[in-house]
């Protein structure tokens, strides 16, 4: 008989690589700020649901699994030491394919903005988590989520303030 | 006035309740700051939504993950190795120690056993010292009794002993003349008498 019970449709790991590896990298950046750590994180972060698929017990999406499990490998990257904290390298820069003037003033002003406000913003305007989906992968509360990224907001607003 | 620019943030996240937006779509009719926020957060949200979608992901081929996994399911394996065989050393070396345990303790009894035999035959011997010092002490005693009567009756006249002095020194002395004396009566044809005619050969303890 067919599990009508799914919530999603489950993707085995190259597909899943496929599917979400760029979100992954793009999550990635926005918490670690570096494009080749960023890259490298895509890898681990597979590498360890690859390792952890059998403890995966679908309360969640693969993505979101895959989010938190990149959250956390991000988080510890920053603190470990050999970190290379040259986040504004020329590989960032170059990662636009458009040069708009005004996307590089956001993204200058994202790269002001801390890991947290960043992921935040990551999470609700880029990728459309849901405030309880975002609290679910960042481990905070719903109300902590919603004013965290008002404040977020208040910050960029700041940055870009010329801008509009 | 109040401002809700709060209210907008979780308006434009899709995330305000309906009752709320009433109040914050009549407060946005009268408030042209509002507004103004309003619109600037959603030109922010597109700009960092178009930021994310411009950005150029240059990542590595799946085959190059492939290869990861690989390496590190290697790695698993031969740390499972690692612990199977540390486990089966430690449950081998457990059994070792109970083993050596019961040995241990077997050992220990009998120790102990020899320990007790060892302390019985140190009783006995110094039981046994001490009967010979009192023997010694007794010989003594008659040696100088003997020396007492030699010194007392001269050799070759006869002597009669009211009481002998010791009966076994009276032997050696019948015995050493080859002639039987009646008793309390002595007649010594010895020209000399010496010590070790008296001396009462030594009882010494087992």
């Amino acid at each position: 008989m067919n599990n009508i019970n799914l919530k999603y449709e489950e993707f085995s790991l190259p597909k899943l690589y496929e599917k979400f590896s760029s979100d992954i990298f793009k999550y990635s950046l926005s918490i670690l700020k570096h494009y080749e750590e960023a890259q490298d994180a895509v890898q681990e972060v597979f590498v360890k649901y690859a390792e952890r698929e059998n403890s995966f017990k679908k309360e969640c999406s693969q993505k979101t699994w895959l989010l938190i499990i990149a959250r956390s490998y991000c988080y510890n990257r920053l603190k470990s030491k050999n970190f290379n904290n040259e986040r504004l390298d020329d590989s960032f820069i170059q990662s636009y394919t458009v040069d708009f003037e005004s996307l590089m003033d956001i993204r200058n002003a994202l790269l002001q903005l801390s890991e947290e406000f960043n992921e935040l913003i990551f999470l609700k305007d880029y990728s459309g988590y849901s405030y309880k989906e975002i609290a679910e992968i960042t481990e905070l509360s719903i109300e902590n989520v919603k004013i965290k990224l008002f404040r977020a907001r208040q910050q960029l607003k700041k940055y870009l303030s010329s801008e509009l | 006035m109040k401002h809700h620019e709060f209210e907008i943030s979780q308006f434009l996240d899709n995330e305000l309740p309906i009752v709320e937006q009433k109040t914050l779509f009549s407060h946005l009719s009268v408030c042209d700051e509002c507004s103004k926020a309003m619109s600037d957060l959603i030109k922010i949200k597109q700009g960092v939504k178009s930021v994310y979608d411009e950005m150029h992901v240059e990542l590595k081929d799946y085959s190059s993950l492939t290869t990861l996994l690989e390496s590190g399911r290697k790695k698993r394996n031969i740390y499972r190795t690692m612990f199977y065989t540390v486990t089966a050393a430690s449950i081998l070396l457990g059994f070792f120690l109970i083993l050596l345990e019961g040995n241990y303790s077997s050992l220990e009894n009998k120790y102990l056993q020899l320990q007790s035999e060892g302390s019985r035959l140190q009783d006995k011997y110094t039981m046994a010292l001490n009967e010979n010092k009192r023997l010694s002490e007794m010989n003594k005693n008659n040696f100088d009794k003997m020396n007492f009567l030699v010194a007392k009756y001269k050799i070759g006249e006869p002597v009669t002993l009211k009481s002998p002095p010791m009966k076994s020194a009276t032997k050696i002395i019948a015995s050493s003349n080859k002639k039987r004396i009646p008793t309390g009566v002595m007649y010594g044809s010895l020209e000399k008498i010496t010590k070790e005619d008296f001396l009462v050969p030594q009882i010494i303890g087992n």
